[in-house]
């Protein structure tokens, strides 16, 4: 939390938002928040090796295979949180 | 012409044979080609690797390639089973142009007219081509290949007799069946109901000619759609032996329920009429235990056979052939036997050998090939893999660094729970 009260990670959260519809959600229409739980239903794997990528990309950071967690990956704000630990580019 | 005027007899006018032929041709040798049919022939195997353009152009003949008109082949794009429609994954193989690349494209084609315009090639060359020739049995004298008993359609025999004996009888495995060495792979089961269509609604925009591979959903299974001239498409789907014999259902059924399962795919196949009779192949997976013996060599599926899920079959009999012609071309110069037939043996057989680990991978995790597809890390390295030609060491060592990583990434899954390249990690798939 910087001193403006402002969390890190937030500016994160639109960007991989706006992937995600435009890219991976199998319903871009489908209702989605930080908090949503993507792995019902909403992205497939292929969707998620994807976005996956785009998280290197976008944020200059490598995953492992062993980073392809449902802890890591369960919501939007999980993987802000994820690409923060890594110290991405822009967290 | 006395009976062993021939320097090689070579069994089977596909690709392998008539490449085979060609090469020996070019450096002199008298080469006589039997084939079992009368080509053109159907076969399956209608999607090529960049690396047979390169082969190909070694034999002049890609210019034939292109007055037949044979659908250029730009690269491959991939769909999962329930993206919306439209939406694919793609990969162009001039991203990364391979070394000899003599065009950014390969082809798709029509086998029956591409394996004759190749022997009429090799006819050209000089090669004497024969065609519904059986051959019946490979003879030895002193464990030695000497020649072979071949009969005509009309049960006519002889013996032919040459100096080295080329097997490229494809999946017959003519020399494999008779010395007992063919071995089936208990891991592969996997066969295939295909036919072709029309009126197949069209790739999208930028991507004309790419194969289009759809997942279904099904952990060992997928289907392909190749576009062939006159808007006639391939459409085959690939699954498990089993799946298909205890569904009790026909073909026509199979071939469509799996269809169904990938919306993409079916949205394009909605308007789809079957244009020739369903073709089924099976025994994906066999191999020989030897590439060659004395006086003896192997090519192309007579000598093994990968699943073709990335387009390796003609790629393998090319190489095959254009390396076993040197090879060959050594030994008839009188050079050491064992030391030829041995670089042959380890350079096909190291090259094919890496094709079924990749396939293996594959169909062990569906998921890996496309996370390393789209990381920027690795693209290159997949891109270059699929463009073929596993022969030479240093494709030979970026296939090993590829699969080492992809196994990794597959131990990585397999020993978490809750790591989501696991099949089914996801609701959905």
């Amino acid at each position: 939390v910087r001193a403006d009260g402002v969390r890190a990670g937030d500016g994160l959260v639109p960007r991989i938002e706006a992937f995600l519809r435009e890219e991976v959600l199998l319903d871009p229409h489908a209702e989605l928040t930080p908090e949503t739980p993507l792995a019902r239903g909403l992205i497939d794997s292929m969707g998620l090796l994807v976005l996956i990528a785009f998280v290197e990309e976008e944020f200059d950071i490598e995953l492992d295979p062993a980073d392809i967690t449902l802890a890591n990956f369960a919501t939007i704000a999980d993987i802000a949180r994820l690409v923060e630990t890594r110290g991405g580019r822009d967290a | 012409m006395p009976e062993d005027a021939f320097d090689a007899i070579v069994v089977g006018g596909g690709p392998a044979g008539a490449t085979l032929g060609w090469f020996l041709a070019d450096r002199g040798h008298r080469v006589l080609l039997l084939e079992r049919d009368i080509h053109p022939r159907d076969h399956v195997g209608e999607s090529l690797t960049p690396s047979t353009n390169v082969v190909f152009d070694r034999m002049g003949f890609l210019p034939k390639m292109e007055d037949a008109g044979f659908v250029h082949k730009p690269g491959a794009c991939w769909t999962s089973p329930r993206a919306p429609i439209g939406r694919h994954l793609s990969l162009r193989l001039a991203e990364f142009p391979p070394p000899d690349a003599v065009q950014p494209y390969t082809y798709n084609v029509e086998r029956d007219t591409l394996d004759a315009l190749l022997l009429r090639h090799a006819h050209e060359k000089g090669v004497t081509v024969l065609q519904g020739v059986t051959v019946r049995e490979v003879l030895f004298e002193g464990g030695r290949a000497v020649g072979v008993r071949a009969r005509v359609l009309d049960g006519w025999e002889r013996v032919l007799r040459a100096r080295v004996i080329v097997d490229a009888s494809g999946r017959r495995c003519l020399l494999a069946n008779q010395l007992r060495l063919k071995r089936k792979d208990p891991w592969f089961n996997q066969f295939s109901i295909y036919s072709w269509f029309r009126d197949v609604e069209p790739n999208p925009p930028g991507f004309d000619g790419f194969l289009f591979l759809h997942f279904l959903g099904l952990e060992r299974a997928w289907a392909w759609q190749i576009p062939l001239r006159q808007r006639t498409w391939s459409v085959g789907v690939v699954t498990e032996r089993s799946d298909f014999t205890s569904s009790g259902r026909t073909r026509e059924e199979f071939f469509s329920e799996l269809v169904s399962r990938n919306g993409n795919l079916a949205h394009r196949m909605r308007k789809a009429r079957r244009v020739r009779p369903w073709r089924v192949e099976g025994d994906y997976s066999y191999s020989a235990e030897r590439a060659t013996g004395p006086g003896w060599v192997l090519l192309g599926d007579a000598l093994r056979f990968v699943d073709p899920i990335f387009s390796s079959g003609v790629d393998v009999a090319v190489y095959s052939a254009a390396l076993a012609a040197d090879s060959v071309h050594e030994v008839l110069a009188g050079g050491d036997e064992d030391a030829a037939f041995g670089r042959y043996e380890r350079s096909v057989g190291d090259g094919i050998q890496l094709w079924y680990e990749l396939t293996d991978l594959f169909y062990r995790l569906q998921n890996l090939f496309t996370r390393f597809a789209v990381s920027r890390r690795y693209r290159e390295d997949v891109i270059r893999i699929l463009q073929g030609n596993l022969y030479v060491p240093v494709m030979q060592e970026r296939a090993r660094r590829m699969l080492a990583v992809m196994r990794q990434a597959y131990e990585a899954a397999s020993l978490d729970p809750e790591n989501l390249l696991r099949p089914g990690a996801l609701v959905g798939g």
